[in-house]
């Protein structure tokens, strides 16, 4: 008990000394705090998004056919139990009719050196379109599914039924198949086939960082998701027909923020209402309220009439800043409801037949809807499971999986690194603090050899230093944690954001004339925990279409963290504080061992 | 009078191979008396009193303590609670105060005391120091005042055997004669007070006068 009062007495006596000692435990204490939250935060992340973090995926053909995903199999997929909820899509695609003209976003995209340089110029590409089709020996001229076809004409506003209507619908689809795939100065007829699955391995892989998912940098049409493997130089080709894509959907979590936030599109109405873009609607001096109509690319008679019920920005979700006044992808999309499609689709089926080419190949001139399937998931072992179960001829695909494993990588290298840092903080704080204690014994030699002298022993002497080393390093130890632990959520947070602009940076220096807007970002249900900046990729639909998935880059999708320190990282502190007072310590019984009284009081005296 | 402590054949080399300092001493120590063990420098007056308060180990002999060798007692326990030793330079703790000294010295011994704070300083009290100074710091005292608790230090576990460094080497002549005083009175009570000194005046206080260099003088 003597000691305890000794050890205190002494603690306050060479309070210099002491506040020395707490100073440099208090700066190794901060340190490993804010180390042991990085890797405690990453822990945790990782933990909730595998446990908690709402998951949605689409589904993907392996090998493409004309047909794609059958809308029977999407839904049948989306039964299974590990399918929280699903919503679908169907995508119609269209030629230019009256009074509205699409917008060119192609030139932005031929502008990115770093996309020419690795995948040529859209007319290299266009060459490659039709070298990998004729290997495959697919029809070029089916648009069934996802067929991209530009025709400026505009005779007709009304929906045609005439006949003659069928006749031209043959003539022109063959010739489309022609010039469509020969050369982009052809471009009214040219029509790359999006359906054309063989596509997939010929074209390049867009640059993406390896997260596990088969095509997760690779942006595709939205509501083609489920049957498409479209790569980024297919959207080069398909930008540069300036075409329209009709989307319809049947859930309002599948509406893009920008059309759901203006919430005037009836999803129960097949009225062809919709909504278009701001800059589709300006370029074409549309206003809400007014008509245009669309052609189906392979019988120019056949036409729709739409009526615009809202404009909304599609610029106010992209997540590059210098997408905003550019035209994208999305401005040639047109959101209607599903009941909408079908109807299309039950007009254009009756109204047209099935057509045969020269070469006596069936070919599709009615309308037919590319089906997308979005499933949810209630956590990361149902995304997996489903992913098991998926049939070896498809491919799940979740942004929401890759996208945050991309980031999640981030907070592990900034862990990484962390541990590093710790382990020099133990070498460099345990050093300092042998050092330290060893002087501080030198100087208390005197004390140790009168205290041996009386009678007391070396080891009870040693245990005085060692609780004195305690008492002083435990209360540094909280002082130090409770700043880490103000500290480290702001000062990982800015690790983060610095990790993360450079990314970004990296992001806009690849795609820095690469102007297109980004794919709308639901802010809904889908938005894992942790994510406080919201920039979670809900929505497979919009996900896929993201332009900042061009360069394969990471997204931020960890931002910041919410907390970081504790009771673990406190445990571990105290663990750490401990180990070191011991290591510093035992070099201090050590040295006090070696005393002998009688030379220390001889030397003395 | 009680034979508390003797030595048999003591031998002392600082090594191996080393001359032997103290080379087959015998000598022989009553309670209640006051021992001088005087010489000239180097006869190994000092050396003979860190064998005797178990600080140094003898190379050779044994020093029996009430028949006891004391190199089959543990050296803290004899230091704490056999001898009480009273250094020259007083090797006291500076950071305590008087009374504090002397209540670490019965914390270390292990002794039992109802009231330590009292015990001490009765004991203080004893050796002559004021009332006073019992809660001054070490440093803030006189050299004769530091004596005086260092005496009292040694007292605090009622040790049979009180040994002393020249205890009154840095004192002048009053104080030399109070701390002989006080150590009279120790060995009038039955202790046995040895005293290691080069100092006439307090050879001529001895009971019994001990001079090294190979020789036992009465």
């Amino acid at each position: 008990m003597y000691i305890f009062k000794n050890a205190f007495r002494c603690i306050s006596r060479a309070k210099g000394r002491n506040i020395l000692i707490g100073l440099v435990v208090m700066v190794l204490s901060i340190s490993s705090c804010l180390g042991l939250s990085i890797k405690q935060a990453n822990k945790t992340l990782k933990k909730q998004y595998a446990n908690d973090m709402e998951i949605t995926a689409t589904l993907n053909q392996k090998k493409m056919n004309q047909n794609g995903i059958e809308l029977e199999t999407l839904e049948e997929y989306a039964k299974k139990e590990s399918v929280k909820s699903s919503y679908k899509t169907a995508s119609l695609y269209f030629s230019a009719g009256d009074s509205i003209e699409p917008l060119d976003v192609a030139g932005s995209f031929q502008k990115n050196k770093d996309f020419k340089d690795k995948y040529g110029d859209i007319k290299n590409g266009e060459e490659r379109t039709e070298s990998s089709t004729s290997t495959t020996g697919t029809s070029q001229t089916s648009n069934e599914s996802g067929t991209v076809v530009l025709l400026a004409e505009t005779e007709s506003q009304e929906q045609t039924t005439s006949e003659s209507a069928n006749e031209s619908k043959s003539e022109e689809g063959t010739e489309s198949k022609t010039e469509g795939n020969s050369s982009k100065e052809n471009e009214g007829n040219s029509t790359p086939n999006t359906d054309n699955g063989d596509s997939n391995g010929d074209f390049p892989t867009p640059p993406s960082d390896s997260n596990g998912t088969d095509n997760s940098g690779a942006p595709s049409m939205p509501g083609g998701g489920g049957d498409t493997f479209i790569t980024n130089k297919f959207f080069f080709n398909m930008a540069s027909m300036n075409d329209f894509t009709v989307v319809g959907y049947a859930d309002e979590d599948a509406l893009p923020e920008y059309v759901a936030t203006l919430d005037v599109l009836s999803l129960t109405s097949d009225d062809n209402s919709c909504v278009i873009s701001k800059n589709l609607a300006e370029e074409n001096e549309l206003e809400v309220g007014d008509t245009f109509t669309l052609k189906n690319p392979e019988n120019e008679d056949e036409t729709y009439e739409f009526k615009i019920v809202g404009i909304g920005d599609s610029s106010l979700s992209s997540n590059s800043s210098e997408t905003s006044s550019n035209a994208s992808f999305e401005d040639n999309y047109i959101h209607i409801s599903y009941k909408s499609v079908e109807k299309i689709v039950a007009a254009s089926t009756e109204l047209n037949g099935t057509a045969t080419t020269e070469d006596n190949e069936e070919k599709q001139i009615a309308l037919s809807p590319t089906y997308s399937m979005t499933y949810v998931f209630a956590n990361l072992s149902d995304y997996n499971e489903f992913k098991d179960s998926v049939s070896e001829d498809y491919s799940v695909v979740s942004d929401d999986v890759s996208n945050y494993e991309e980031s999640v990588n981030q907070l592990e290298s900034l862990g990484k690194y962390a541990t590093y840092f710790l382990i020099v903080i133990f070498i460099i704080g345990a050093f300092v603090l042998v050092v330290i204690n060893l002087f501080s014994i030198r100087n208390r030699k005197y004390e140790i050899g009168v205290l041996t002298a009386i009678g007391m022993k070396k080891f009870k002497v040693a245990m005085q230093f060692v609780i004195e080393l305690f008492v002083v390093t435990f209360v540094a130890l909280i002082i130090g944690s409770s700043i880490g632990a103000v500290t480290s959520v702001p000062v990982t947070n800015k690790l983060l954001s610095t990790i993360n602009s450079t990314s970004t940076a990296e992001v806009a220096d690849n795609n820095s004339t690469a102007s297109t807007s980004s794919s709308e970002q639901k802010q809904n249900s889908n938005t894992p925990p942790e994510m406080p900046d919201g920039n979670s990729k809900g929505n497979g639909f919009s996900d896929k279409f993201d332009p900042s998935n061009f360069g394969g880059m990471a997204k931020n999708y960890v931002a910041s963290i919410n907390s970081a320190t504790n009771i673990t990282v406190i445990f571990q502190m105290i663990g750490i504080g401990i180990l070191l007072t011991l290591v510093s310590a035992l070099s201090a019984m050590l040295f006090i061992m070696r005393y002998e009284p009688l030379k220390i009081l001889n030397s003395r005296d | 009078m009680e034979n508390v402590l003797e030595l048999k054949d003591l031998s002392y080399s600082y090594t191996k191979n080393s001359p032997k300092i103290i080379n087959g001493l015998n000598l022989s120590f009553d309670s209640g008396k006051i021992y001088a063990v005087v010489g000239k420098s180097g006869a190994g007056k000092t050396t003979l009193l860190s064998l005797l308060s178990g600080l140094a180990k003898p190379t050779g002999g044994s020093i029996l303590c009430e028949g006891k060798d004391i190199s089959k007692i543990d050296k803290y326990k004899y230091r704490s609670k056999y001898v009480g030793v009273i250094f020259q330079s007083f090797n006291l703790l500076p950071y305590l105060s008087a009374i504090e000294n002397v209540m670490l010295s019965i914390d270390v011994s292990g002794i039992k005391v109802k009231n330590k704070r009292e015990y001490a300083k009765e004991i203080l009290l004893k050796v002559k120091l004021e009332e006073d100074e019992l809660d001054r710091g070490i440093l803030k005292l006189s050299g004769g005042q530091q004596q005086r608790v260092a005496i009292a230090r040694a007292l605090a576990y009622n040790p049979q055997i009180i040994l002393a460094d020249e205890p009154t080497g840095n004192l002048d002549l009053d104080t030399q004669s109070e701390i002989m005083n006080v150590l009279r009175m120790l060995a009038d009570e039955g202790k046995c007070v040895i005293v290691v000194t080069h100092s006439p005046d307090v050879s001529k206080l001895a009971d019994c006068v001990y001079e090294l260099k190979g020789k036992q003088k009465k």
